[in-house]
């Protein structure tokens, strides 16, 4: 089933189109990393999905339903860029309010969490660090007992110590329980370690959205002598990278014979930055073998 | 969810309430305090033989002694403007700029549902606040009413039920205001504006037309014909057989009667006549005056209508807030 279903997805804001035409479906269990440059969509896209907007073209539904209503908000978790808590608030007074305002609540979640973190109830919210805000805000969120967890950006403003316990944290969930996330972030070295599915923004257009295993493998660096076209089955993404020798990313299902093409495996990033400087008007999608 | 938007409120409540009280307090102090001078100074007793215009003295002797509190009127005057300021304008564009607002609108309840709660509980403390302020300005206008006679003039929106309407329509066309611009300062700057632009224009443009208005047509006399009746006085002129206007509101124009009597000389800056010849003059030019008015008994039949309009133009209000609350948010 697909927690997440994406068709011709648009949304404007005033005459600047932020998405287009998109076509996503997101399988449920996978743990989905977006990426994109600034302004690529990744926000608008997850808004969507939690119901704070509406598409102004194309449909979404979101474990069947439409988004933001009453049936799909209990089985949803959002947690948005810099993790907004309302601020004038102490931590003991604001889960009790996320208590109040949930159906299905699991207070030990946050409890042991908070426990763990050192938080005390008569703290305010206003005086905790953004690793502790972005700590309670996943606490927050996993109490809920959620299906689909979705993140904004949750470890962009913390440093590097902060965001190995947030992810962390967050693996711990996913194992512990069935469990979709989604969640949006600049740093590609997270994603091999964390994600096992892929989509990549560009200008609002769907530039990839695979299975990671299947983006690693399909994927492969040819170098060769400049002179000589690509071997058969071999789709360049990307400009190529050396001037002097043919050196191309590629989409390749079949084994390259020809021994002048030395094969080089790729990283995750170089197949994003690859895939990210495509024209936006020609996005190209990985044929599934 | 109602406990939630209950506690959201709590300190804006608790400030208002106390607030509300120590003003109240004060009025309830001052108020026993006018009420035992009305008795005492033989004002009330003047007052019930019916010649008003013979208590002048005990009038403007009351009037004098206790014209500071007017400037107590003033808080409560702003009252209905701040509550739609500081409690409804707030509501949806607080969260918003702090974006606080993904975080409500994601949990397990939905936007509208929120909504729905937090506006009812918003509008229940203006219910309160305005009927705290009803409460407060009784405790002087009780006095007041009976001494200056004003109670549906100048006194008018102090009193009945207007209060609690007007503070129900600024609180919702703050939410409104709030919801629409997602900025809390201009939302609150425009509450105040859309609320001082509405009472005033019904208070000079709808009110007087509520009812049709009567008229009064007596022959001239000096005491007001219609003092200690509880009546609104829309417009008072004087007029001559000719229906030329010779004074307004109870004065009387000298000039537009000047050389058309014996006595009355008519080069300006002569010495005024004798008020014996001017009424002898009064009766030859068969001068007679003519009041529009809405009487006293009408009093509650307007404070009726207008709440009713305020209430229903709350309701609009909250419509625009859920409308825009929906239509774009991010």
């Amino acid at each position: 089933m697909n927690v997440i279903e994406a068709v011709g997805v648009g949304h404007r804001f005033g005459r600047c189109w932020a998405l287009r035409s998109l076509d996503l479906a997101i399988p449920e269990g996978s743990v989905v990393g977006l990426v994109g440059p600034n302004g690529a969509g990744k926000s608008t896209l997850l808004h969507l999905v939690a119901g704070l907007i509406e598409p102004t073209e194309g449909t979404i539904s979101v474990l069947d339903r439409r988004p933001g209503s009453v049936s799909v908000l209990p089985d949803l978790s959002f947690v948005a860029q810099d993790a907004p808590l309302p601020h004038r608030t102490r931590l003991g007074q604001l889960v009790s309010m996320a208590r109040a305002m949930n159906v299905r609540w699991d207070d030990r979640i946050v409890h042991d969490r908070c426990e763990e973190l050192g938080l005390r109830d008569d703290q305010r919210i206003t005086a905790l660090s953004g690793g502790q805000r972005a700590q309670l805000a996943l606490a927050l969120a996993l109490a809920k007992r959620p299906r689909l967890l979705v993140l904004d950006e949750p470890v962009a403003s913390l440093d590097p110590l902060a965001r190995r316990a947030f992810l962390q944290a967050l693996m711990t969930a996913v194992a512990e329980r069935q469990l979709t996330v989604v969640f949006s972030t600049h740093l590609l070295d997270d994603l091999e370690r964390v994600c096992d599915y892929l989509v990549v923004l560009g200008q609002g257009t769907l530039r990839l959205a695979d299975p990671i295993d299947d983006i690693l493998r399909d994927h492969t660096v040819l170098v060769g002598p400049s002179d000589r076209p690509l071997p058969n089955g071999a789709r360049p993404v990307g400009p190529k990278t050396a001037t002097r020798q043919h050196q191309q990313l590629v989409t390749l299902h079949q084994a390259v014979f020809d021994p002048v093409w030395h094969q080089v495996t790729p990283t995750l990033e170089e197949i994003v930055m690859a895939h990210l400087a495509l024209k936006p008007d020609q996005p190209r999608r990985l044929e599934v073998v | 969810m109602f406990a939630v938007s209950v506690r959201r409120f709590r300190s804006e409540a608790l400030l208002v309430v106390a607030a509300l009280c120590a003003v109240g307090l004060l009025a309830f102090v001052t108020g026993t305090r006018m009420n035992s001078v009305y008795h005492d100074s033989g004002l009330a007793g003047c007052l019930s033989l019916g010649r008003r215009s013979d208590c002048q003295p005990l009038i403007d002797g009351f009037g004098d002694r206790f014209q500071s509190l007017q400037i107590l009127i003033i808080p409560l005057v702003l009252l209905p403007a701040l509550l739609g300021a500081f409690i409804g304008a707030p509501l949806v564009a607080r969260e918003v700029e702090a974006g606080t607002h993904r975080f409500l609108w994601t949990q397990g309840v939905t936007r509208r549902r929120w909504f729905t709660t937090s506006s009812a509980v918003a509008a229940a403390l203006a219910v309160i606040a305005g009927a705290l302020y009803v409460l407060i300005a009784a405790a002087w206008l009780d006095t007041t009413n009976r001494v200056t006679d004003e109670r549906f003039s100048t006194l008018y929106d102090f009193q009945g039920i207007i209060p609690i309407a007007a503070s129900v329509f600024a609180v919702c066309v703050g939410i409104a205001c709030g919801a629409a611009f997602r900025r809390t300062l201009p939302a609150m700057v425009a509450t105040v504006g859309i609320f001082i632009a509405v009472r005033v224009g019904t208070a000079m443009i709808v009110r007087p037309r509520l009812a049709t208005p009567l008229t009064l047509d007596v022959a001239y006399s000096r005491s007001d014909p219609l003092a200690g009746s509880g009546a609104w006085e829309l417009s008072n002129r004087t007029i001559d057989a000719a229906g030329v206007v010779i004074g307004r509101d109870g004065s009387l124009d000298l000039t537009g009667m000047a050389g058309r009597c014996p006595g009355i000389s008519a080069t300006p800056g002569d010495q005024l006549p004798d008020f014996s010849v001017v009424e002898r003059c009064l009766v030859d030019l068969d001068v007679r005056t003519l009041i529009r008015y809405q009487p006293g008994d009408r009093f509650w039949t307007f404070q009726i209508i207008e709440s009713a309009v305020l209430l229903g133009l709350a309701l609009v209000s909250l419509a625009i807030a859920n409308t825009a609350l929906n239509r774009r948010a991010t």
